[in-house]
């Protein structure tokens, strides 16, 4: 008795039963793909990040890993260096090979850098190039030019022209002085 | 030129590390206005401005200071190279500033 009833219910709104599934079918699709796989897309495997994220670009402020300052004596040492800081080991940085000298320094830039070190700690008048940014040419020291403010070196020295001698402090209170370093053909 | 720096209470000194003799083949040193010295090939003076050797050439460079009245240095630029040198504006702009630095 009534499943006559129901099935002719059934028969005539089963285009519509079918419907009401395939839209439901549809949604719980649809909400599991938003639910899940954005997600995945979203926060992708720890390997594929790596290779997603960009590598460490070293910063100014980096070279500090370098031993507090940028040193080296010729521009190519730069590429080596920050190839060392990209490596992420700062503990074979030219300062601990320089500070401790009864280690052989490794087979590498830092090693050569290491040198260059040792020689400007030994050498006040070795010429090397001390920047904290890049080193974009052989530009000398600034950290051993005399500064601002220095007392000037006294000097005495026989002049050329008039004969005699000419002492820098002879000016102090007068004058002030331009030194002009010179040579005779330039 | 020199009346130029002259005119703000400077004198400007030329070092040469030449010898005398080698000085005396310059050209432009006998209408010289300004004392020329020369240290003999003896390091010590630009060694003490750090202005020696800086091209490697065992000689100094080509290096400017300004000594102020005090004896300080005010300013100084030292080039890499013997075309390095600063303009005779840049040292007159400098010595201005220093001395209205020097009267404020």
């Amino acid at each position: 008795m009534v499943w006559p009833f129901l099935s002719k219910f059934a028969t005539r709104r089963r285009g519509a039963l079918a419907l009401a599934l395939a839209i439901t079918g549809l949604a719980v699709a649809y909400i599991t793909a938003t639910g899940s796989e954005p997600k995945a897309t979203l926060l992708p495997a720890p390997s594929e990040r790596a290779l997603i994220q960009p590598p460490a670009v070293p910063s100014q402020a980096s070279p500090t890993v370098a031993g507090g300052e940028f040193q080296a004596t010729s521009p190519r040492a730069l590429p080596e260096t920050l190839a060392v800081q990209r490596d992420g080991s700062p503990e074979v940085a030219p300062t601990t090979a320089a500070g401790s000298e009864a280690q052989p320094a490794p087979p590498s830039a830092t090693s050569e850098s290491a040198v260059i070190q040792r020689r400007a700690e030994d050498d006040p008048t070795a010429t090397t190039v001390r920047r904290r940014g890049p080193v974009v040419n052989n530009v000398y020291g600034t950290d051993r030019y005399a500064r601002r403010g220095d007392d000037a070196y006294d000097f005495t020295l026989p002049n050329a022209l008039g004969g005699g001698e000419i002492t820098l402090s002879q000016y102090a209170g007068e004058k002030s002085v331009v030194l002009v370093f010179y040579l005779g053909w330039w | 030129m020199y009346q130029e720096i002259a005119a703000l209470d400077a004198e400007v000194l030329a070092i040469s590390m030449d010898s005398q003799e080698s000085l005396g083949y310059a050209p432009e040193l006998p209408d010289s206005p300004y004392p020329v010295l020369y240290t003999s090939k003896d390091p010590t003076v630009p060694n003490a401005y750090h202005a020696f050797d800086i091209d490697d050439s065992g000689l100094s460079g080509p290096a400017t200071f300004i000594v102020d009245q005090n004896g300080k240095i005010g300013w100084f630029k030292i080039g890499t190279d013997n075309a390095d040198r600063p303009p005779t504006s840049v040292v007159i702009s400098a010595l201005e500033f220093l001395n209205k630095q020097g009267k404020g």
